[in-house]
């Protein structure tokens, strides 16, 4: 008998492999795959990609936050602010990352002790965030002139290799490790693969969904802190329509979206799609408009296909 | 349904692979019309499968299946599903927050104006309950049923639409005896209209009673086709695991005596209006079983104790410490407890992971190195169970839910056994697990206490807490009826339900 071929587990890499070839081909002459424009690409999806690690545990865990976008830009503004007026580097990053985490104490308290879901406290929160972004400088830019931060987080190169990419491997590797061989990733998994089971198992679920809207919000705002220091600057716009990228990278990426399976490295390779595609389009010179079509059109194509279920 | 044919269904050398794992070997039997045939076999012989393939879940890679004289294949087989073969799963096909009516009528509503004719609907449940002679409220939604119910809705709902073949996996594993009786009846009844049936259990002494034939199933591979009249359980054992199963070792039991410590205790227990007033003590080393028919509040019980319900009134103490008003699971099995569910897929398996995954679900904060975990461990522990307990998977990182599902309980069997515990609290442990595995969880129970930790067992299987308890509580109405202890009391199969029936 022959072996059939899984192809559901390579879903991720057979779309990139396809969106990449089908840009390299159409845009040849437009430069798509010079290694300065491949570089961009990392560059500009870094953001996407680190928000949506900690959306993929999220998903993992049968959650979802809707809230990202406000975090990312309350951060943003934030570090900014603090840098304005001469705040040290760590202690700004540090505060930054504070208010993720508190962000996500707010979103993960009201699933894990109220028990609604997370898709509408999110949705709640989501624009409280964005609100809260919009009063802290009455919707004024904050410029950052700390060298430091920018070349650090943002728009800094170690070699050919930009800063910005080089975090997000960081992040990759710890939020791999942490999924993969930790008893937190293992509780993440098994709340969202069948929450009762978990229980009766003596997990405790409701802590464990409360650090998980923890870490989705950190996650969120460290992608703040690294839009902030590659802009040279904090706008309440920041994150303002990254939420569906980051879902979409990471159901892409092959997490179940019912929650009990996923990846961290196919959430990166989902991440580098969206990337390819945003970057690919634009290329094109359509108009913002026919982008979003277009964006739209091919994740639903991408995100049908890795949900589809295998049959015997 | 046409002329009647010699045989209402027959299989001629069907073979089924999942990837590499050859499942079903040519098997080949026919089934007359108004026949009962028992179908045996050992945990993955491939009963279900073969069962899948009959009804079009799965397709077969080579063979012929004819029904009703007509061969079937490809595109007609789900036409033939729907008129002619009816299954009723191992696994629940309920919907749980749906009523009774409309579970028994999805997709094949009864409609008026072309609207839901409910009234009407709700009439022909009600009917058909009383036809049966079964006692259930077809209004209510069926998540608020108890496993026993819910199963006999399933097979309701299978009779529906007039079956010719009906083929029950497992019925019985959650019934208890009054309710095998019930089912029993209205098998019979079925075999009088010229319904044939498939029944498919792990209990040999069911089918003495109801089967006219057995067929024993061992490695994808028909090894017995007989009349049952020929047949005893020994006989049909040998069939299934291949050899004669040679010492029935009598286990060793102990008395208690006021000497031995006291592990568990429990003082005037409430718990809503399902316990009043439970008082009882658990011994080190001891083996205690809970026997009470549906609704005497023994799964209520367990849940008091290990934290998945809060008791309204009442103490706890356990290993010498009062437990606090909010237990947890999680606090139950730090302070030594592990609980065994009688709900398989709900509470027990996360069906999307694998082996490995649900069998440590409960340690992996106790494998940790430096806070990661350490796979060495984790792959010895895995090795170890799937050898103790003879789990049949292909590895240990093989989806649970494409394990048989004999060997899906053992995973949750050794999921709790791994947790080192004091006192096992098991719900029906062996629900759906083969005679000869049966056999070694039992012995691994005995061994557990005897190495000094306690069991509380709740079964419907009586002979299986004649032969390991020390002593068995029966319930009744929330609270302990009466109490048999070995070495004081007469335990056996006939004292026990004897003590159940008792008013
Ligand atoms: N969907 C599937 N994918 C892969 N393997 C499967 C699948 N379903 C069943 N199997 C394998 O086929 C074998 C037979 O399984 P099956 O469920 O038919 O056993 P069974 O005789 O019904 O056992 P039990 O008494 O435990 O219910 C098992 O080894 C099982 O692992
Ligand atoms: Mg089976």
């Amino acid at each position: 008998m022959i072996k059939k071929f899984n192809y559901k587990k390579y879903i991720v890499y057979i779309s990139f492999i396809i969106v990449f070839t089908v840009f390299s081909i159409v845009l040849k002459d437009k430069g798509f795959s010079s290694p300065a424009n491949l570089m961009n690409i990392l560059r500009q999806t870094s953001m996407i990609s680190v928000a949506a690690i900690g959306m993929c545990f999220a998903i993992s865990a049968g959650l979802i936050d809707l809230s990202i976008g406000g975090v990312i830009s309350i951060t943003a503004l934030l570090v900014a602010l603090l840098l304005k007026y001469s705040i040290s580097v760590p202690v700004a990053v540090t505060a930054g990352l504070g208010m993720g985490a508190l962000c996500g104490a707010i979103n993960g308290g009201i699933v894990a002790k109220v028990r609604i879901p997370s898709f509408l406290v999110t949705l709640g929160t989501s624009t409280i965030f964005a609100g809260a972004s919009r009063i802290m400088t009455n919707l004024e830019a904050v410029p950052i002139t700390n060298k430091v931060f920018n070349n650090v987080f943002g728009s800094g190169n170690i070699g050919p290799i930009s800063s910005l990419f080089i975090w997000t491997l960081i992040m990759m590797t710890i939020g791999h490790i942490v999924y993969k061989k930790t008893s937190f990733g293992k509780a993440v998994l098994s709340v969202g693969g069948n929450e009762s089971a978990a229980r009766y198992s003596g997990i405790n679920v409701d802590k464990t969904k409360f650090w998980t809207m923890v870490i989705c919000s950190i996650s969120a705002s460290f992608a703040g802190i690294m839009y902030a220091a590659r802009m040279h600057g904090a706008r309440y716009t920041l994150g303002e329509n990254d939420v569906m990228s980051v879902i979409a990278a990471v159901v892409i990426g092959g997490t179940s979206f019912s929650g009990g399976k996923g990846t961290i490295v196919g959430t990166i390779i989902g991440s580098i799609v969206i990337g390819i595609l945003n970057n690919g389009l634009l290329l094109m010179g359509l108009s913002v408009s026919e982008q979003m079509i277009a964006r739209g059109v091919v994740i639903i194509i991408a995100v049908s296909l890795s949900l589809r279920e295998s049959r015997d | 349904m046409g002329k009647q044919q010699e045989y209402a269904l027959e299989i001629m050398d069907v073979k089924k692979s999942f990837y590499e794992n050859l499942v079903l070997d040519g098997v080949s039997f026919e089934l007359k019309p108004g026949e009962i045939l028992g179908f045996l076999g050992a945990n993955g012989a491939g009963k279900s499968t073969l069962m899948k393939i009959i009804t079009g879940v799965y397709k077969m890679d080579s063979g012929m299946i004819k029904i009703n004289g007509n061969q079937v294949s490809g595109e007609q087989i789900s036409k033939i599903r729907e008129n002619s073969v009816a299954m009723v799963y191992q696994e629940f096909s309920l919907i749980p927050s749906m009523t009774v009516t409309e579970n028994l009528f999805l997709g094949s509503e009864l409609k008026k104006h072309g609207l839901i004719d409910e009234k009407r609907q709700e009439l022909e449940a009600k009917n058909m309950f009383k036809e049966f002679g079964i006692d259930i409220n077809p209004s209510v939604a069926v998540e608020e049923l108890s496993i026993g119910n819910q199963q006999l809705v399933e097979i309701v709902k299978a009779l529906m639409k007039k079956p010719l073949v009906l083929i029950m996996d497992e019925p019985t594993a959650s019934l208890a005896n009054n309710e095998i009786n019930l089912l029993f009846k209205f098998m019979r009844k079925l075999k009088q209209n010229g319904i044939s049936i498939i029944l498919i259990t792990h209990h040999m002494q069911e089918v003495l009673e109801v089967c006219d034939r057995v067929i024993v199933l061992r490695e994808g591979k028909v090894v017995m086709n007989r009349i049952t009249d020929e047949l005893c359980i020994d006989t049909m054992v040998e069939a299934m695991v291949g050899k004669a199963i040679l010492s029935k070792d009598v286990l060793q039991k102990k008395g208690i005596n006021n000497t031995q410590r006291v592990l568990l205790e429990i003082n005037n227990l409430y718990w809503q209006s399902k316990l009043n007033n439970i008082n009882f003590k658990v011994h080190y080393g001891e083996v205690v079983g809970i026997v009470g028919l549906l609704g005497s509040g023994r799964t209520e019980l367990l849940k008091c104790l290990y934290g998945l319900l809060t008791p309204t009134k009442g103490t706890i103490i356990f290993d010498n410490k009062q437990i606090e008003h909010k237990l947890t699971p999680e606090k139950a099995i730090k302070i030594g407890m592990c609980y065994v569910p009688e709900n398989r897929r709900k509470n027990g398996i996360v069906a999307i992971h694998s082996v490995e995954n649900n069998m440590l679900m409960s340690i992996w904060n106790r494998i940790l190195n430096y806070g990661i975990i350490n796979k060495k461990i984790s792959m010895q522990k895995v090795y170890d169970m799937v050898k103790n307990i003879k789990i049949k998977c292909v590895n240990k990182d093989q989806e649970i839910r494409n394990l048989s599902g004999g060997n899906q309980q053992k995973v949750v069997f050794a999921k709790g056994l791994l947790i080192n515990p004091k006192l096992m609290i098991l719900d029906d442990p062996t629900v759906g697990v083969d005679v000869e595995a049966k056999e070694s969880i039992v012995k691994i129970i005995r061994e557990f206490t005897n190495r000094g930790s306690a069991v509380l067992l709740v079964s419907s299987e009586f002979d299986q807490l004649e032969k390991i308890c020390d002593r068995i509580l029966i319930l009744k109405e929330g609270s302990v009826k009466k109490e048999l202890q070995y070495g004081r009391d007469c335990i056996n199969e006939i004292t026990i339900s004897e003590a159940v029936q008792l008013n």
